[in-house]
């Protein structure tokens, strides 16, 4: 858990970084504080036609339709030098309500965010992904579209980043069903309490996630 | 009186002249009225050469196909050139050959006949081992049922060490050698073999095919040489080994062998691959309509965000020059460096 700002750890559950002292006070002092209605995919710069920005919509029904639980929203735009990408990201996924978004909550959205003057791209997270994405998922998934954007092919560097971050998740689910104490760990504090029961229990616990097939 | 004999030979041979030419009839005479006709600027010359040609005579002959003279017909029936006649088969092989040549369909002309044989009754008086000859043409087909050890037994039982060569003429490496069995032994077939084609190089060096079965006969002629001596010297072959059948290459053995497993196994082979096939598509089909479901924690909120604090990776795609690779390190945006 990295600060956006100055992208240092964290605790979590920390109200505010304990070395740069930014929090959504900050973000919303610069960005606004009223909820923004848009789209999933808010292609605020114009940087795709039609037929690109279908195609990138179909990539992202495609991932809903794999993570039902989950969704993911693009937003590209021109931000001013001073402004963050990651703050935005933390800002927007916070502050922002997606039209064509009704069953799912933010906390389980990821948000691209791309800066078309400064040509530079972040992703941000909700909290239900936070013990299973990291920086380094996310820069994967960056890597991949990074050879289509230097091309100016905006749509095919999307679409190549949901792909990964789709197998990337795919894993981790899997990960997470043999073993999702694992992934309790990263979010959660010890609990000792349910640990030492655990151990007189003999270590028999109940599977917490489930995988569900098309009807 | 020296001239006397010249003289009387003079007067006889007026006289045998004059005799000759009262046996031949008298040379015509020009007569008086010709003469004056020719004088005159007449053509004496029959009119008959310059008479005009009917109609009839210019009309050209009608040729019938089937009134060809018959030996016309006896030239287009050629026969099949594989083929010797059975006469010709008897003059060969039913009776042992009178001279060293055998050539009862005359396809050596009498010259080349005779020198040919010159030279084979030269060998037969200069060698124990006889050498027969018999002269083929250059496509025909021996039949199989004349074999070589059956002329020998009927023809040369007593006829010692002998040597039948069947030559086809315009074709050496057609020829065939017989040595009799006591020759066999002292000389073995591989040194026959040798001895044959030692003879069909010599021969094949020539370009007409006289010159060829001379050469021929020559080399032959040589080797039967070496063959006497060594039957002289009591020479017995080494038994030659029995002929091993090449080893079969192994590309040949495997495919062999593919094809065996193959006619035993195509069924089941190809019932496993279909099943693997849909299997693999059908669970590729239900991979892709599957859906997952992260496990769901609860996380305490951070930096006062309700809904999100995840923060991920930012990179740079301004230039080509700097890679993805390069950015893996994450700094804060601040510091200007994106």
């Amino acid at each position: 858990m990295k600060c956006p700002r100055c992208v240092q750890k964290i605790h979590r559950g920390a109200e505010s970084c304990p070395r740069c002292g930014f929090s959504l006070a900050h973000a919303d002092a610069q960005f606004g504080t009223v909820k923004r209605e848009m789209p999933a995919l808010a292609d605020r710069a114009g940087l795709m036609r039609l037929a690109e920005r279908r195609r990138v919509q179909s990539a992202m029904d495609r991932f809903s339709a794999r993570f039902p639980e989950l969704f993911f929203a693009v937003y590209t735009g021109v931000f001013q030098q001073s402004e963050s990408l990651r703050i935005f990201g933390f800002w927007l996924l916070n502050r922002a309500v997606f039209e064509d978004l009704d069953e799912v909550k933010n906390d389980a959205g990821i948000a691209l965010v791309i800066d078309v003057e400064r040509k530079s791209a972040s992703i941000s997270f909700g909290y239900q992904l936070d013990a299973y994405l990291d920086e380094e998922d996310t820069y994967q998934c960056l890597c991949k579209a990074h050879p289509h954007w230097l091309e100016g092919k905006y749509d095919l560097g999307i679409v190549a980043l949901v792909r990964m971050l789709e197998k990337i998740l795919q894993r981790k689910c899997l990960q997470a069903q043999r073993d999702p104490r694992k992934f309790a760990r990263k979010v959660m504090p010890p609990q000792w309490e349910s640990l030492v029961k655990r151990i007189k229990q003999g270590n028999q616990d109940e599977p917490q996630g489930e995988e569900e097939d098309n009807p | 009186m020296k001239s006397r004999p010249f003289i009387v030979f003079f007067l006889c041979i007026v006289f045998f002249a004059q005799s000759q030419e009262d046996e031949n009839p008298p040379l015509p005479r020009w007569s008086d009225a010709d003469a004056e006709r020719l004088l005159q600027g007449e053509n004496l010359i029959s009119d008959a050469l310059f008479r005009p040609i009917s109609e009839e005579e210019l009309a050209a002959p009608v040729m019938d196909g089937l009134s060809l003279p018959e030996y016309m017909a006896e030239l287009l029936d050629v026969g099949d050139p594989s083929e010797i006649a059975e006469e010709d088969l008897v003059k060969y092989f039913d009776q042992k050959p009178k001279s060293f040549l055998t050539d009862p369909q005359k396809l050596l002309s009498r010259q080349e006949y005779r020198d040919r044989l010159s030279f084979l009754k030269y060998h037969a008086s200069d060698s124990k081992v006889g050498f027969y000859v018999y002269v083929f043409d250059t496509k025909q087909i021996i039949p199989p049922n004349i074999r070589a050890e059956d002329v020998f037994q009927r023809c040369f039982a007593d006829s010692g060490p002998t040597v039948l060569l069947f030559y086809f003429m315009g074709a050496p490496e057609r020829s065939i050698i017989h040595l009799s069995p006591d020759l066999m032994t002292a000389v073995g077939r591989a040194e026959s073999a040798r001895a044959r084609q030692s003879a069909v190089n010599q021969a094949s060096v020539k370009s007409q095919a006289v010159d060829q079965l001379d050469g021929f006969c020559v080399q032959m002629s040589i080797r039967i040489y070496w063959m006497e001596k060594a039957l002289e010297a009591g020479v017995i072959a080494p038994p030659e080994a029995e002929p091993q059948a090449k080893p079969e290459p192994a590309h040949k053995k495997y495919t062999e062998m593919m094809r065996h497993w193959w006619s035993e196994w195509n069924v089941p082979f190809c019932i496993s691959v279909a099943v693997l096939l849909v299997g693999g598509l059908f669970s590729h089909w239900r991979r892709s309509r599957r859906k997952y479901r992260l496990p769901v924690f609860p996380v305490a909120v951070r930096l006062g965000g309700t809904q999100a604090a995840g923060v991920g990776a930012v990179i740079s795609f301004a230039h080509a020059n700097r890679p993805a690779a390069a950015q893996r390190e994450q700094l804060p945006e601040d510091l200007g460096i994106l």
